[in-house]
């Protein structure tokens, strides 16, 4: 009866743990990801200042010189301004993180009445160790499917 | 009467560990099918000998999908093809699955007409076992230096 009992409890509590580790997949993004779009997005069209954002949110540590790192700020800065920039160049005044997964977030952009700015944006993303700079990531657009696409549809007209 | 309390509470634990049992794996391989139905529906897209292949997969395919993303998706509606076959260049095509989780898909196409180190991000949710809201991203700037996330 008490093996039995035993049995139960240890059933009881994988059952648990699976439940609860389904349920958490409803997750949130990283800290250096909500502060390095949040942090973007507020800089506006100032590259002195987005400049500023990637330093304090991407790990530079591997550059043997300033002058390396500088270079990589450039093109990171590159990467960013671009898939940052709205189709028709409209300005972006928020964003909304909508999907999260263990290393990616899909980004809407807003403008400043909250209204989406299309296409979307995905960011896939490798954090350091200690979790409070980006190691790596790899950017890019959403790719429309077919003119059922609304996000799309203003260029099929 | 003590033996009778004992056999019936007996028999209620082997019921509740029973029903633990079923419903664990259940849960186990609902993650797993999830994973697995994105990755059978990037390889039915995307892997191909020849082009001709293509309207049979698709086919397939409209099993996995709900029924809006199967007119999104759909192999006949307009410019699907020209925005997703074009670039194909009607070669061959293999997918290389980086990596997948619940709800997403990193690949890499190897065809001949595709650059071979860009990342595809195929993204989607599963309601009533089928899959919905699909997306899918092109992942072309990474960071200065390395070889992107993967």
């Amino acid at each position: 009866m008490g093996l039995l009992a035993l049995v139960t409890i240890l059933l009881a509590g994988f059952f648990l743990y699976t439940l609860v580790a389904d349920k958490q997949e409803a997750k949130t993004p990283p800290r250096v990801i909500t502060k390095l779009l949040t942090d973007l997005v507020a800089a506006g069209n100032n590259p002195t200042k987005r400049k500023g954002t990637l330093s304090l949110c991407i790990d530079y540590s591997d550059c043997a010189t300033e002058i390396e790192a500088s270079d990589m700020q450039e093109q990171d800065l590159q990467n960013f301004t671009e898939v940052l920039t709205p189709r028709d160049d409209a300005v972006v005044g928020d964003y909304e993180i909508t999907i999260v997964t263990d290393r990616f977030v899909e980004i809407v952009l807003l403008d400043a009445k909250g209204r989406p700015l299309y296409p979307r944006v995905g960011l896939v993303y490798e954090l350091t160790d200690d979790g409070l700079f980006i190691k790596n990531y790899t950017l890019g657009r959403l790719q429309p499917f077919s003119r059922y696409d609304e996000e799309y549809s203003s260029l099929w007209k | 009467m003590e033996v009778k309390m004992r056999r019936a509470l007996a028999f209620v634990l082997i019921l509740v560990d029973i029903f633990l049992i079923v419903a664990g794996f259940m849960l186990v391989n609902r993650r797993r099918v999830t994973g697995d139905i994105g990755r059978s529906a990037v390889k039915l897209m995307y892997d191909f000998d020849n082009i001709e292949e293509i309207p049979q997969r698709y086919m397939t395919l409209s099993r996995f999908l709900c029924e809006e993303d199967w007119e999104r998706l759909n192999i006949d509606n307009d410019l699907r093809a020209v925005n997703t076959y074009y670039k194909f260049n009607a070669l061959q095509s293999e997918v290389h699955i980086l990596d997948s989780e619940p709800g997403c898909v990193a690949y890499r196409l190897l065809n001949g007409n595709i650059p071979a180190q860009t990342v595809w991000f195929f993204t989607f949710d599963i309601v009533d076992g089928k899959i919905c809201n699909v997306r899918e991203y092109e992942m072309l700037n990474m960071k200065y230096g390395g070889e992107g996330v993967w």
